[in-house]
């Protein structure tokens, strides 16, 4: 072989291994927020058909302001999130949309060896939560000011865990309001520490009766994503759709094991997620499925915390799906 | 969404009652050679466990299995029941766990009926006994196991545990006697006072153990003229006390412990001939395995922890031990009535062996200390460094065995004689030792990724001076701790008894657990082990070869729930380092012969495949099967068997190719 071919033929598989590969999949990441919904997100990219088209990934985001920067700079195309980040984004100019709801809401309340029967039972009693005007709070102070419902004392931490520890070690606090599956991981704190503690009402069914609403649903988090990146994608968005109901099918039909995928998720052990599994059972709606639910959920929120919104309700473009 | 603090240290699911650290514990000192019934079947492990078999030291109950997520599901039912070649087990599993009471429940049954080895004999025998008969391995073993627990509020917990384990019939061709018989019940108490996290807490535990053996040459074998059987019962009672308290930035716990150990171990014999023409019917005691030993043993200790800063720790232990042993029997007359006069008496046989006068009793002490850093730079990963020193008293086999012939105490000939010396220094191990591991960010346990590549890797190395190690020898002139006219009392193949030497060990040890990919993962061990005499500059014995142990899994989920494929390989070095000749007064040079415990084909390196699967439903019925040793290689394994004393053991080959399978389920 001559010099000059030889250089040819080398430049040429030089390139080729700097090329990129004409088999390799395209990449379709779901950001996803470090609670149960994103079990379904997990699953979905472990069995479901857009796995075959795509290479299918979950990434776990540590705080909003990584998910805010992430969309903002481009990098984040679908996210996970609870639903107010998804208007915030929009309402700051971010070109995002909603695709579904995965999460409906904050279920119990937990007391320590007494139930309660009905939320009003609260009166005079302290309660103990996490997250200051975030949503949880913004939802029970709702509630409270809806049913009229008076001297609940309520403190607040800056984490869950914080909050399951004192309501556990301290006599003082009667009730504690958690996200799973740090409520399953109280029960089973409980018994080791000799406390029956209890979950008590079904807090999207009151909510429901207290704002007249017709299904009981507080949406909570779901699927939001870039806009155009929606557009070019609708139908796989349709798969996806599909492979998340599967999903959830799966995550009620193989407890134990969708516990196990669960503590790659978040910090928690197997049998705390599998007992949080049982009462927190995974949904799936499109957002526009949703809709007189979610603009009544976004009124109450702007009432009481703008902030939380980015200043106003979004636009009827704002639902995607 | 706010960040979560780690919820796992928060809700971990530990076991109630986490007994205080005493850093500088004896207890973990073992011998280099011991021998004792298997381990306890335990609650927490008999879903998961398989066959065992002291003949094949093969860890398959570790390989990964999905069905594992049924074994260990917190239901309140679960059943696993299989069969492994033409051996089966089955368990069963109650549990309850309310907010103050909490109870589990556990029957266990193991029918070991023998196997064929890689080369198509069975059970890896491949001689036949004295007597013409054709030896086999087998036992059947049944073992239950209940814990109840009480935590009345968040300061205090009770919990009762009680296990029975009784295995019957347990073949050991490889030595003269089989054991017939192991009975052993376990009771324990525990309590705690004060917070789970060992801030300000007091923790009591007293056990009871109720141990009885029979190893006999004629119920599980065909005997010949001569039967012997040893009875052994030993009681033992433990009471302990501690207390932890945090102040500042440090940790202090302190301890002390009482042990009452009674045991009791006789060995009758019969010549069916001589005593059928004498008339003597039944068995006569001829020798003392323990002769009625009563220890006291008093133990405090102290651990002090510093916490410098969140990555940095130093922790400094100290244990004192005083053992104060009464030999009730040493004196006790044996009559032999073929010749009316009596049989040697652990005080004959001490003093013959070893010059040792105890009148009766021995005590000694026991100091040990170390000091330990460690450095965790993140959750992810830490590292450790240790210097101690350790000091082990002998135990009751080592110190007070007085297996004798059955000759003439003023002439005794020490036949097949196993002689503990009641004078034993204590075994004083200086060591240091650096231990490291580090998790990727993505690892969240082997086979269990959902975001690609991750790792976890780790290892120790550990340079053990010991002085004063305790090992076991054939008695010999001219070898420290036997008497000096030992030879006029052993006959001409050396017998057995214990001495003091010095030694060098190493210890290494590396593992690797790589998650590939979601579905993919490889896990890699190697261990390696070095241990030399220097007393006599020779080999230690019974020094495990280096192993490399690799596996390969897939694993993937699917509608019904999830399945799982795996191949595992064990590779084990050629042994060329061992004490492979027995001192005879023939060859009679300490060089050239000691124990003589380990044999050149067992030395053999080897290497062995097992395939295995499993499947799970719906997180509550599963399957797991595979073939074991896929090449049918024939191997015995160098470390010898141990359920019953021998230390000229024969040759048993590990089984061959093998297909198992069991069901597990979960309600």
């Amino acid at each position: 072989m001559k010099r000059r071919e030889f250089l040819q033929t080398s430049t040429a598989f030089g390139a080729l291994a700097f090329a990129p590969s004409l088999f390799a999949k395209e990449n379709f990441t779901i950001y996803s927020a470090p609670s149960l919904p994103s079990l379904s997100v997990a699953v979905a990219s472990l069995q479901g058909e857009l796995a075959k088209k795509y290479d299918f990934n979950i990434q776990i985001w540590k705080n909003p302001d990584q998910l805010k920067s992430g969309v903002a700079n481009g990098t984040y195309k679908v996210m996970m999130s609870p639903t107010n980040i998804g208007v915030n984004l929009r309402n700051k100019g971010q070109n995002v949309g909603m695709i579904n709801i995965m999460a409906k809401g904050l279920k119990t309340i937990v007391t320590k060896n007494k139930p309660i029967n009905e939320l009003k039972e609260l009166s005079a009693k302290k309660l103990i939560m996490p997250f200051k005007n975030d949503m949880p709070d913004i939802i029970l102070k709702a509630l409270f000011r809806a049913l009229g419902i008076e001297n609940v004392s309520i403190t607040y931490t800056a984490t869950p865990a914080e909050a399951m520890g004192m309501f556990l070690a301290k006599d003082e606090f009667e009730a504690g309001f958690l996200p799973e599956p740090m409520t399953s991981g109280c029960v089973m704190k409980g018994k080791q520490m000799g406390i029956k503690v209890i979950k008590n009402l079904n807090i999207p069914e009151i909510w429901a009766k207290a704002f007249g609403l017709a299904r009981p649903i507080i949406p909570q988090a779901g699927i939001i994503a870039n806009v155009d990146f929606y557009n070019s994608h609708k139908d796989d968005f349709e798969i996806l759709h599909s492979d998340l109901q599967k999903a959830n099918e799966w995550i009620i039909a193989n407890n134990q094991g969708a516990a196990e995928i669960g503590t790659n998720l978040f910090p928690a052990k197997a049998p705390v997620i599998a007992m949080a599994l049982k009462t927190d059972t995974p949904s799936l709606s499109k957002g526009s499925e949703l809709k007189a639910e979610i603009m009544k959920f976004y009124e109450i929120v702007l009432d009481f915390n703008p902030a939380l919104l980015g200043g106003k309700l979004p636009d009827k473009d704002f639902f995607l799906c | 969404m706010k960040n979560f603090m780690s919820m796992s240290a928060v809700l971990a699911l530990s076991s109630v009652c986490v007994w205080a650290t005493n850093l500088a514990d004896p207890d973990e000192i073992k011998p280099i050679k011991d021998f004792n019934p298997p381990h306890f079947i335990t609650p927490n492990v008999a879903q998961s466990a398989m066959i065992e078999n002291q003949f094949d030291r093969t860890d398959r109950v570790n390989h990964y299995y999905v069905t594992n997520k049924i074994d260990q599901a917190m239901s309140p039912f679960r059943l696993q029941s299989g069969f492994y070649g033409k051996n089966f087990y089955d368990s069963a599993l109650a549990f309850v766990r309310t907010s103050n009471f909490y109870a589990m429940a556990n029957l266990n049954f193991t029918k070991f009926n023998g196997y064929e080895d890689g080369g198509g004999y069975s059970d890896g025998v491949r001689f036949k006994s004295p007597t013409g008969q054709k030896m086999g391995v087998g036992y059947e073993r049944f073992g239950q196991g209940l814990v109840l627990g009480f935590v009345p509020n968040d300061l205090s917990e009770i919990k009762f545990t009680l296990l029975h384990d009784k295995i019957d019939d347990d073949a050991n061709p490889q030595h003269q006697q089989d054991a017939a018989k192991t009975d052993r019940y376990m009771a324990r108490l525990d309590a705690r006072l004060g917070d789970a996290d060992m801030s300000s807490t007091a923790n009591f535990m007293f056990r009871y153990r109720d141990i009885t053996r029979k190893a006999d040459n004629f119920s599980v074998r065909k005997p010949g003229q001569q039967k012997a059987y040893v009875d052994l019962k030993r009681k033992i009672y433990d009471l302990k006390f501690s207390y932890d308290a945090d102040f500042g930035d440090f940790h202090n716990t302190f301890g002390v412990s009482y042990t009452r150990d009674e045991a009791l171990g006789e060995r009758f014999g019969r010549n069916e001939t001589q005593f059928k023409q004498m008339g003597i019917s039944g068995f006569v005691k001829n020798a003392y395995r323990f002769p009625e030993l009563h220890a006291d043993i008093f133990s405090i200790y102290d651990t002090l922890s510093y916490k410098i800063n969140e990555q940095n720790k130093l922790s400094l232990g100290l244990n004192y031990v005083y053992d104060n042993t009464k030999i009730k029997k040493y004196n006790d007359v044996l009559v032999n009535p073929l010749n009316k006069k009596s049989f040697p008496n652990p005080d004959h046989v001490y003093k013959n062996f070893y010059n040792a006068d105890t009148k009766g009793k021995v005590n000694q002490e026991a100091f040990s200390a170390k000091l330990k850093y460690e450095f965790m730079p993140s959750d992810r990963q830490n590292y450790s460094a240790t210097l101690a020193h350790m000091e082990r008293i002998g135990n009751f086999t080592e110190r007070f065995s007085a297996l004798s012939p059955a000759g003439n105490p003023d002439n005794v000939k020490f036949g097949n004689a196993v002689i503990g010396n009641p004078h034993l220094k204590n075994e004083e191990h200086n060591y240091i030792e650096l231990t490291a591991k580090f998790d990727s960010e993505n690892f969240n346990g082997y086979m269990n990724s959902l975001f690609g590549l991750s790792y976890e890797l780790g290892g120790s190395v550990r340079y053990d001076d010991a002085k004063n190690l305790i090992i076991w020898d054939r008695a010999r002139p001219g070898v420290a701790n036997f008497a000096p006219n030992i030879a006029q009392h052993t006959n001409q193949h050396g017998q057995v008894g214990t001495r003091n030497i010095d030694a060098t060990l190493w210890q290494v040890s590396t593992f690797a657990k790589l998650n590939l990919s979601k579905n993919w993962g490889v896990s890699a061990k190697f261990d390696y082990n070095y241990g030399q005499n220097d007393t006599d500059d020779r080999p230690l014995y019974q020094i495990r070869p280096a192993e490399l142990n690799l596996a390969l899994d897939y694993k993937d989920i699917a509608s019904f729930g999830s399945y799982a494929f795996g191949a595992a390989g064990r590779f084990v070095a050629k042994q060329s380092r061992g004490d492979f000749v027995a001192y005879t007064q023939a060859n009679n040079k300490p060089a050239n012969g000691a124990l003589g415990i380990d044999d050149k084909d067992a030395a053999k390196g080897f290497g062995s495949l097992d395939l295995y699967g499993s499947v799970e439903f719906y997180s509550k019925f599963g399957l797991r099967f595979g073939v074991n040793n896929v090449f049918d290689k024939e191997y015995i394994e160098y470390i010898t068997p141990d359920h019953v004393v021998s230390f000229a053991p024969n040759n048993i080959y590990a089984p061959g190719r093998t297909f198992w399978l069991s069901v597990h389920y979960s309600y």
